[in-house]
């Protein structure tokens, strides 16, 4: 299976229960996957937390757990032959560690990345979407 | 692909770590290749003021990245009406910054398919 008609790369800046961001871009991210695309969500500052695992659990009347969709959608779109998904989920090095996240702390597939990283995703893209309050 | 980028500072030094964060993220572009033009306005003019410090409020220093983002021959522009309108005159203003007027801006803007505000 062949991905990336084009790339598109999201930067999520908020804490998925701060704003609709983080729900904003998965379902973009939804779609774009759907249309053959492949896409980079990066969490830098309080976005770091899209990719925490403990917050796959989170209970709360108003807010679907983001966190574990983002891991399912990750699983359930990655092609056997390469073990890689359309959708990655890249987060800050410095933000995580600012927040005490280190790589196990985070959702299957996630990783951590750099700003340089991103820089180079910024580069490489066809489009890139600012989720910045 | 996107070779430039503008990158909007409207937020201050203190308050929040979103102008510290835009200098972070300008620099990381800026090793990836992407030009980064960074216009403080707005509020993101108290970056500028001459020995502003923010680790006297428990905030981190931006001194590294300005440092950094100076030695990349990046020049950070300012817009000087903004400047003014907190009681800022050029003389109150660091000399990493190049001040602007509102109509450059919209030159910046103009010149700019991506375009982000911190």
């Amino acid at each position: 299976m062949k991905f990336a008609l084009g790339k598109l790369t999201i930067l999520v800046f908020t804490a998925p229960e701060h704003t609709e961001h983080g729900r904003f871009a998965l379902e973009v991210a939804k779609a774009a996957v759907g249309k053959g695309h492949e896409v980079t969500i990066f969490g830098l500052a309080d976005g770091v937390f899209h990719a925490a695992s403990f917050l796959e659990d989170v209970k709360h009347a108003d807010i679907k757990p983001l966190t574990r969709e983002l891991a399912e959608f990750m699983e359930k779109t990655r092609d056997p032959a390469t073990g890689e998904s359309p959708l990655k989920l890249g987060v800050c090095s410095r933000s995580s560690e600012e927040r005490n996240l280190d790589q196990e702390d985070l959702i299957p597939g996630a990783v951590i990345s750099s700003t340089s990283k991103f820089g180079a995703l910024v580069y490489d893209s066809d489009r890139t979407l600012f989720l910045i309050p | 692909m996107a070779d430039k980028i503008c990158i909007l500072v409207r937020k201050p030094p203190v308050g929040s770590k979103d102008s510290f964060e835009a200098f972070r993220v300008s620099l990381g572009l800026y090793v990836a290749d992407v030009a980064a033009t960074i216009v403080l306005l707005g509020d993101g003019v108290f970056n500028a003021v001459r020995g502003v410090d923010p680790e006297r409020v428990g905030r981190p220093s931006m001194q590294l990245f300005i440092d950094e983002v100076v030695d990349c021959e990046i020049t950070p522009k300012l817009v000087r009406e903004d400047a003014q309108e907190r009681g800022l005159s050029d003389a109150d203003l660091a000399d990493f910054v190049e001040p602007i007027s509102r109509s450059d801006l919209g030159k910046i803007l103009r010149a700019h398919e991506l375009i982000v505000g911190f």
